[in-house]
């Protein structure tokens, strides 16, 4: 449904130009959780910003459903590192605002529905809260809870629990995994954490780094990756391992 | 309980008291010896009723008594200033109330320029700040502009302003408007054009119209730096008041200290710059009430 074909994109850094993305072509199925691995630079935020609309590539294209991608495009939802929630609105306040803007139901329906996706994401007792009275883990469930409720078929998600400790992190894993499975929609996930990865995705897309190109596309069989401990998890870990190691060996080649 | 209560203003007070009695004066007008009590009861009764205000109440009442008899002492006592330059604590607090009325209508008029100005101000310096902010072509085409008109101190814009509108009213309005207009403006601008980015996307993710976006993203968003820009103005606002009305009003605040100036009567100017700073203290207090509750988001203003 999500089409990337041929995409260039470079930056002007210092005057010099940097190449971020050459040409990259990837396909993102419907109901698919595909996540974007590879080291900081790699291009992966820029991809998926490009993705969504918010960027703009020089060459190539995104089609989504046959529509070209040229701004954001409606049925999809961007979550963001560090959360990007309307500090002057409350948490039950940012997740109707969306729905306003958008023009989704009518007032009552939209106050329902943000409850709704509050209560999914355990936060029902802070709908009267202030963003800073929330902590981090918290303000990224309000974010994702504002997006969900817009309902939509592509979710974004740009290094998401990034900025998390460990533990809010596999909470919010294993919370964003039981979402997939109950909705209809797909989910493009930036990380650069190998097992975040291999835990979440249907397929991780392992990326190089300049310029930013696909390494190498790897299929999860879910059933295997359940439990984060399994010989099964460890094979996943070290193949990405290995892919990573070869990155290495040819930027050395490269430098001889 | 003793501990509650603050040594200095009591001190303070029953000196005063002493001094006060002893003169002649205070037996035809007792009114600096009710303002003292007034004042005195006051202090008590914060210190007994909300003990951890007490040390502040305390010390303000300290200074105020402390500046009084200070003043009392130079005029009344020992007589070292010139009675004419230097009206005594009493003769200050009876012009005060025979001339209250005056004042008060003086003020009326003074603050219908002043709101009528500053609105003006709000109602054009806020959505041209976010509009010139967010287009960055007409930014980077205004902004050199923009700096040198607002290097001007508007006071001087005053004669001409006169010469050029048919009514002082109007001449004083159009001054108070550019003072109050250029602080919050570049406040506004600034903080536009240094808006966090991240917000932005996350608005346009849900493909919002310019206008929503102007409004109701990036004004509450810079909000706490355009209220900065508006204390200011308001400020201004205040300053260029009293400048105008004090060339040309025939009513007013800023129109009694300098009619009086004129005439030597220097008891009426006392009145007159107290009582100014009690509006202006006045109406900034309202002003961070408002700020207050616009701000209540953030956790430096959050209700307790």
């Amino acid at each position: 449904m999500l089409e990337v074909t041929n995409i260039t994109k470079s930056f002007d850094k210092d005057g010099a130009r940097q190449v971020v993305l050459s040409d990259l072509s990837l396909e993102i199925g419907a109901r698919e959780f595909v996540c974007l691995l590879g080291p900081s630079g790699c291009g992966k935020s820029t991809l998926l910003r490009i993705m969504a609309g918010l960027d703009q590539a020089e060459a190539g294209t995104v089609h989504l459903d046959d529509r070209l991608v040229k701004e954001p495009q409606p049925k999809c939802a961007f979550v963001f590192q560090d959360y990007a929630l309307f500090p002057w609105k409350t948490v039950l306040e940012n997740a109707v605002y969306g729905m306003d803007v958008q023009g989704m139901y009518d007032k009552t329906t939209r106050v329902e529905k943000a409850r709704e996706y509050l209560k999914l994401m355990h936060l029902e007792n802070y709908e009267n809260s202030y963003i800073h009275e929330l902590s981090g883990g918290m303000r990224q469930r309000t974010a994702i809870a504002r997006s969900l409720a817009l309902e939509p078929e592509i979710l974004f998600m740009d290094e998401p629990f990034g900025a998390l400790d460990n533990f809010t992190r596999m909470e919010l894993q294993e919370l964003l995994l039981d979402i997939y499975r109950k909705n209809k929609l797909s989910v493009v996930f930036v990380t650069h954490d190998i097992s975040e990865a291999i835990y979440l995705g249907d397929r991780v897309v392992v990326m190089n780094a300049h310029p930013g190109t696909i390494h190498s596309i790897l299929e999860i069989n879910r059933g295997l990756v359940a439990d984060r401990t399994s010989e099964d998890f460890h094979l996943y870990e070290d193949r990405i391992m290995q892919a990573f190691q070869l990155v290495r060996k040819q930027e050395i080649e490269y430098y001889i | 309980m003793i501990s509650k209560f603050n040594i200095l203003p009591n001190a303070l007070f029953v000196v005063l008291l002493a001094v006060l009695v002893g003169s002649e004066q205070i037996k035809e007008e007792p009114l600096l010896l009710g303002l003292l009590i007034l004042t005195e009861v006051y202090q008590l009764a914060v210190s007994a009723l909300r003990p951890h205000r007490a040390q502040q109440a305390g010390d303000v009442t300290a200074i105020f008594f402390g500046l009084v008899l200070v003043w009392e002492l130079l005029t009344v006592q020992f007589d070292v200033l010139d009675a004419f330059l230097f009206p005594t604590p009493e003769r200050v607090l009876e012009i005060f109330r025979d001339d209250f009325p005056t004042i008060f209508k003086g003020l009326g008029s003074s603050l219908i320029l002043l709101t009528s100005a500053y609105g003006l101000a709000l109602a054009t310096a806020i959505p041209l700040g976010l509009l010139i902010g967010w287009r960055r072509r007409i930014f980077n085409a205004v902004q050199p502009v923009s700096k040198i008109m607002s290097a001007v101190p508007p006071i001087v814009y005053i004669p001409y302003a006169i010469a050029i509108l048919p009514t002082f009213q109007l001449a004083s309005i159009l001054v108070i408007f550019v003072g109050a207009f250029w602080p919050i403006f570049v406040s506004t601008l600034n903080a536009t054009v240094q808006i966090d980015k991240t917000l932005i996307d996350s608005a346009r993710m849900l493909r919002i119209k310019e206008r929503r976006l102007l409004f109701e993203v990036i004004l509450p968003s810079i909000m706490p730096q355009v209220l900065t820009g508006c204390s200011v103005g308001l400020i201004f606002g205040f300053i260029l008041l009293a400048s105008a009305e004090m060339i040309g009003a025939t009513s007013g605040i800023g129109w009694y200290v300098k009619y009086y100036s004129d005439f030597g009567d220097y008891g009426k100017v006392i009145v007159g710059i107290l009582f100014i700073g009690l509006v202006v203290t006045a109406v900034m207090a309202v002003f961070d009430r408002i700020q207050g509750h616009l701000l209540r988001w953030q956790a430096k203003y959050a209700e307790h």
